[in-house]
C-alpha cells in the first residue's frame, strides 16, 4: 500500500472517493423509505390522515431536537481509544442500528390495532430509526473534513457524496414502487416491511465498506473554537433576519422542501389513483433527474459567467413556468398526459436542481456578507440556522400537504383506489405544490437575495483588501 | 430579465384564457341512484373518469330510484338543449319514454349498464352499450380452468389438492344458472395459448364434471386427509358428497348473492371458514354486488367507541342502520374481501370501467359526427381470483 511520505496514511484516491459516496449511499438506504411512509401508515395501517400528519409534525420536531442532541453526544465524547477513529466507530455503531431501524417504521403486524397502539408504534419507530440515522449521519458529515485537508480533495468527496446519494435514490426510486405496489395499484404493507429490512442489510453492508476503505488524516480531537462567544439564539436570529442573502436563500431552500417533500405523496396517489400506475412512478421520478444530472458538469462553468444569483433565479422562472404549465395543461389520466406531465416535470426539476447544485455556495456568499457589511461572520450560527429552517420546512412539507389532501377528499380507506373526483384533485394539488415551491424560490432568489455577479465581485476585492491591511 | 419574465406572464395568460371553456354542455348523464360518485369501485366514479379523460362536459342528474323522477329529467335535460342524453335506465320498461322524448329533440340516447327493452331499436339514434351473457360465460369458464390447472396435480397426486378423490377430475355443483362453457380445463401459456406436449397433445388437461346435485342434498364426510407441510404443522381436510357417495370438488353459483346464503352454509357446517383452507370447497360466482360493509369493517376497530365511531364516518359507504352488533360480527363478505380472505376462490364481475369508457368513447364519436353502431359491447368483464 502507498503511503505519503514520512507518514503511513494512504495518499488521497479514488478509493476515498468510492468509500465516503459509499456512505451516502448506506445512509439512503433507510432515508429513500422516508417518501412512503405516509401512504404505507395512511393505506395500509388505515391511519385516519390528519392523525398521521399531527403525529408526523411532532416526530419532526423531534427530529430537529435530536441532530444537536446527538451531535453533542458525539462531541463531549473525548475517548481516543477507538480502533478506527471516534468518528467512524459512531457510524459502525449506527449501521448496526440501521440494519432494522429502516423497518422500524413499517411494522405491518399490528394493522387491526386501535390507533393509540398504531400512534405509539409510529412514534417509537420513528425515533428509533432517527437515532440510529442521526449516530450515523452526523458523523458521516463531519468525516469529509477529516478524510483530508485539502479544498481539492474535499471538493472530490462533496461531490462523490452526491453520486452515492444519487445512486440510492434513483435505485430505490425505480424500483421501490414496482415491488411494493399490488396490480390494483395498493401498497403491500408487509412486502414493505421486509424491503427495509434488506435495504438496510445493504446498507450495512456499504457502511462497512466505507468504514474499511476510509483513512483519518486530520486529527479529529483538534480543539477549534476555544474561545467562541456564548450562544445566544435571539442575537442570533436577529443577525440573520438582517443577512438579507441568508433570508433569501433559506427562503428558497424551505420552499424547496415543502413543496418537493409535500408533493411526494400526492404524487404516489396520483399515480395511484389517476394514471392507475404507480410502478411508473419512480421511473418518471428518476427520469426527470436527467435535466440535473447532465447540467452539474456544466454549473461551475456557468456560475463563473453569469453568477450564482443570476443562474438560480433563471431556475426558479423555469421551474414557475413549468408548474404554470403543469396546471394549465391537459394533463389527463392517459398516455399523452403523462407525456406532458414528464416534460413539465423535466423542467420544473431542472430549475430547482440549478438551485439545488448552487445552494450552498449561495450560503457562502451569505456568510461573507455578513463578514463585509458587519465585520463578523458567525459561520456556524448561519449554516446551523440555515440548516435548521431546511429540516424544519423538510419535515412539515408532508404534514402540511396531507392535511390538504384530506380536505381534497382523499380517504385512506380507499387505499390506492380513490375516487376520480380525489384523484383529479391530487393532479392539480401536485402541480400547485410545485408551483408555491417555485414561487418562494424565485421570491427568495430574485426578489431578496441581493448578491449578483456585480456584488459578488465588490464584496470579493473588498474583503480581500480588509484581510490584506489587518495583515 | 424583465423581458422573459413578460413573455412568460402574456404567455401564461393567454393560456389561462384557451383553458376557459363557458359554453353549456350538450351532454348530460341520467343515473338511476345518487348523481355523485361515493365509492371508486363504482360506475359512476369509473364515467368520471371516462368521461374527463374524452374532454366531455356534462350535466348530470341522480333519480334516486324515482323512474317517474328519471324521465322527468330527462325531459328537462332535453329542453335545456341537450343533444346527447346518457342514461342509466331504471325499470327498463321506462325505454319508449325516454325515447320518445329523445326523438322529439332529435337527440341522441345512449343507454348503458342497464336492461332496455327491445323499444330500443325503433330508434336509430338509440345506442345500447351493454355486456353479453356469452362473454361472461367464457371468462367464467378461464377463470375456473386456471385455477382448476394450478390446484390439480393429475400426474402426482397428492393430498390436499382440488382433486380430492385423486380420479384426475373435478367434479362440481351447480347452483343457480350457471353452466360452464367448457368440459375441460387446459394449461394455457402467457399469451393464452393451449399449451401443447411434443407430440401435440396438451400439456395439462383435467376433466370437469357436473354432477347432479342439489347443494341442499349435500353432505360433509367423516372421513378426514391429513397432510404435514412446513415445520411439521398438520391441516385436516374434509370432504363434500352427494347422496350417492361422490366427492365434490368445486360449487359454482350463479350470482353473488347466493353465494353468500352458500358461504353462510358452508360455514354453519365447518367449511370454508378461514384463509388456511383446512376445511375448504372452492367455490366461484358471477357477480359485482359490492358489499362495502366489508370493506368498512375489515378497517373497523374490534369494539368500543372507536368501533362506533369508525361506522358513523363511513356510513356512507354503506347503510349499517338496523343491523345489530351479532350479525355485523357474522356478515359474510362477498367479492373481493371474501376472495382476500380465502373464503371465495374467485368471481367475475361487470367492468365497469371498460362500460364507463365504452360510453365515453360513443359519445365522444356521436361528438365528432361519427354514427356509432345500435349497439355496443364493452370489454365485458374482469375476474378476481385467489
Amino acid at each position: 500500500m502507498k503511503t505519503q511520505p514520512g507518514t503511513e496514511k494512504r495518499p488521497f484516491g479514488i478509493r476515498d472517493s468510492l468509500a465516503y459516496a459509499a456512505g451516502d449511499f448506506g445512509c439512503n438506504m433507510s432515508f429513500a423509505l422516508k417518501g412512503t411512509m405516509a401512504i404505507f401508515w395512511t393505506q395500509f395501517m388505515k391511519m385516519d390522515s390528519v392523525l398521521y400528519g399531527i403525529l408526523l409534525i411532532l416526530v419532526q420536531v423531534w427530529d430537529a431536537i435530536n441532530d444537536p442532541l446527538i451531535g453533542t453526544i458525539i462531541d463531549n465524547d473525548k475517548r481516543t481509544n477507538y480502533k478506527r477513529g471516534k468518528f467512524l466507530a459512531y457510524i459502525w455503531l449506527g449501521s448496526i442500528g440501521l440494519l432494522v431501524g429502516g423497518a422500524m417504521c413499517f411494522i405491518p403486524f399490528v394493522q387491526n390495532a386501535t390507533n393509540l397502539i398504531k400512534s405509539i408504534i409510529f412514534v417509537a419507530g420513528y425515533i428509533i430509526w432517527d437515532a440510529f440515522y442521526t449516530i450515523a449521519n452526523v458523523p458521516y458529515g463531519s468525516l469529509l473534513s477529516l478524510i483530508s485537508d485539502k479544498p481539492a480533495d474535499r471538493a472530490s468527496l462533496s461531490a462523490w457524496r452526491s453520486v452515492g446519494s444519487l445512486v440510492a435514490q434513483v435505485a430505490t426510486m425505480v424500483l421501490l414502487p414496482v415491488l411494493i405496489y399490488d396490480a390494483n395499484n395498493n401498497i403491500k404493507g408487509d412486502v414493505v416491511f421486509y424491503t427495509a429490512l434488506i435495504m438496510g442489510g445493504i446498507g450495512f453492508l456499504a457502511f462497512q465498506y466505507m468504514i474499511r476503505n476510509t483513512v483519518i488524516r486530520v486529527d479529529e480531537n483538534a480543539k477549534c473554537n476555544e474561545d467562541a462567544p456564548k450562544f445566544n439564539l435571539l442575537v442570533a436570529l436577529k443577525n440573520f433576519a438582517k443577512n438579507r442573502p441568508a433570508v433569501g436563500a433559506t427562503l428558497a431552500a424551505m420552499g424547496m422542501f415543502l413543496g418537493m417533500q409535500g408533493a411526494t405523496t400526492a404524487v404516489t396517489v396520483m399515480f395511484q389513483s389517476y394514471f392507475k400506475n404507480v410502478a411508473l412512478s419512480g421511473v418518471v421520478t428518476a427520469f426527470a433527474m436527467i435535466p440535473i444530472v447532465l447540467f452539474t458538469p456544466l454549473a461551475r462553468k456557468l456560475v463563473v459567467k453569469y453568477g450564482k444569483k443570476e443562474l438560480a433565479t433563471m431556475g426558479s422562472v423555469c421551474s414557475v413556468a413549468a408548474c404554470v404549465l403543469m396546471l394549465l395543461l391537459p394533463i389527463s389520466p392517459s398516455g399523452s398526459g403523462l407525456v406532458i406531465y414528464i416534460f413539465c416535470q423535466l423542467i420544473n426539476s431542472l430549475g430547482m436542481g440549478i438551485y439545488s447544485t448552487v445552494s450552498w455556495g449561495m450560503m457562502g456568499g451569505a456568510i461573507d456578507y455578513n463578514e463585509w457589511k458587519n465585520g463578523t461572520r458567525e459561520e456556524g450560527t448561519v449554516y446551523s440556522l440555515h440548516s435548521f429552517f431546511r429540516k424544519l420546512a423538510q419535515g412539515l412539507g408532508p404534514s402540511l400537504a396531507l392535511f390538504i389532501m384530506a380536505g381534497l377528499g382523499y380517504n385512506e380507506i380507499n387505499a390506492g383506489n380513490q375516487l376520480f373526483s380525489v384523484a383529479l384533485n391530487m393532479r392539480y394539488l401536485v402541480a400547485s405544490l410545485y408551483l408555491v415551491s417555485a414561487v418562494m424560490q424565485f421570491v427568495g432568489l430574485g426578489l431578496i437575495y441581493n448578491l449578483d455577479k456585480k456584488s459578488v465581485e465588490q464584496m470579493n476585492t473588498e474583503l480581500a483588501q480588509r484581510h490584506v491591511d489587518e495583515q | 430579465m424583465k423581458k422573459i419574465l413578460a413573455f412568460i406572464l402574456v404567455a401564461i395568460m393567454v393560456l389561462g384564457m384557451t383553458a376557459c371553456d363557458n359554453s353549456e354542455p350538450s351532454v348530460a348523464v341520467l343515473w338511476a341512484e345518487g348523481d355523485v360518485a361515493m365509492i371508486p369501485n363504482s360506475l359512476i366514479n369509473s364515467m368520471d373518469r371516462a368521461m374527463y379523460i374524452e374532454h366531455i362536459s356534462y350535466k348530470y342528474y341522480g333519480a334516486n330510484g324515482d323512474q317517474a323522477k328519471q324521465i322527468a329529467q330527462a325531459k328537462e335535460a332535453l329542453n335545456a338543449g341537450t343533444k346527447i342524453l346518457i342514461v342509466e335506465l331504471i325499470d327498463s320498461t321506462a325505454t319508449q319514454s325516454i325515447l320518445d322524448l329523445a326523438k322529439a329533440k332529435d337527440a341522441y340516447v345512449v343507454f348503458f349498464g342497464c336492461e332496455v327493452d327491445a323499444s330500443a331499436q325503433s330508434y336509430s339514434k338509440c345506442i345500447t352499450v351493454t355486456t353479453d351473457s356469452d362473454s361472461m360465460a367464457a371468462t367464467c369458464f378461464d377463470l375456473v380452468s386456471e385455477y382448476v390447472i394450478a390446484n390439480t396435480e393429475i400426474k402426482k397426486p397428492k393430498d390436499g389438492d382440488m382433486d380430492l378423490d385423486d380420479d384426475g377430475k373435478i367434479s362440481y355443483v351447480t347452483v343457480g344458472e350457471i353452466e360452464l362453457a367448457g368440459t375441460q380445463a387446459i394449461e394455457k401459456d402467457k399469451k393464452g395459448e393451449p399449451k401443447l406436449k411434443k407430440d401435440g397433445s396438451y400439456s395439462m388437461a383435467v376433466e370437469l364434471v357436473k354432477l347432479d346435485a342439489a347443494f341442499a342434498d349435500l353432505q360433509l364426510d367423516e372421513e378426514t386427509v391429513e397432510t404435514t407441510g412446513l415445520f411439521g404443522s398438520t391441516t385436516t381436510y374434509r370432504k363434500l358428497k352427494t347422496a350417492d357417495g361422490k366427492v365434490v370438488e368445486m360449487i359454482l353459483v350463479a350470482d353473488d348473492v347466493q353465494a353468500k346464503d352458500l358461504l353462510i352454509a358452508l360455514q354453519s357446517m365447518g367449511m370454508n371458514a378461514d384463509q388456511l383452507a383446512t376445511c375448504f370447497a372452492p367455490l366461484f360466482t358471477v357477480g359485482n354486488s359490492v358489499d362495502y360493509k366489508a370493506l368498512v369493517l375489515e378497517g373497523a376497530p374490534a369494539s368500543g367507541e372507536a368501533r362506533t365511531a369508525h361506522l358513523e364516518k363511513n356510513k356512507f359507504l354503506c347503510d349499517l342502520t338496523g343491523v345489530k352488533e351479532e350479525d355485523l360480527a357474522q356478515m359474510i363478505f362477498t367479492t373481493l374481501n371474501v376472495i382476500d380472505t380465502g373464503r371465495l376462490s374467485g368471481t367475475v364481475i361487470e367492468d365497469e370501467d371498460a362500460i364507463a369508457v365504452t360510453a365515453a368513447s360513443v359519445v365522444a364519436s356521436i361528438l365528432k359526427g361519427e354514427a356509432p353502431q345500435e349497439t355496443v359491447y364493452a370489454i365485458p368483464y374482469t375476474t378476481y381470483a385467489n
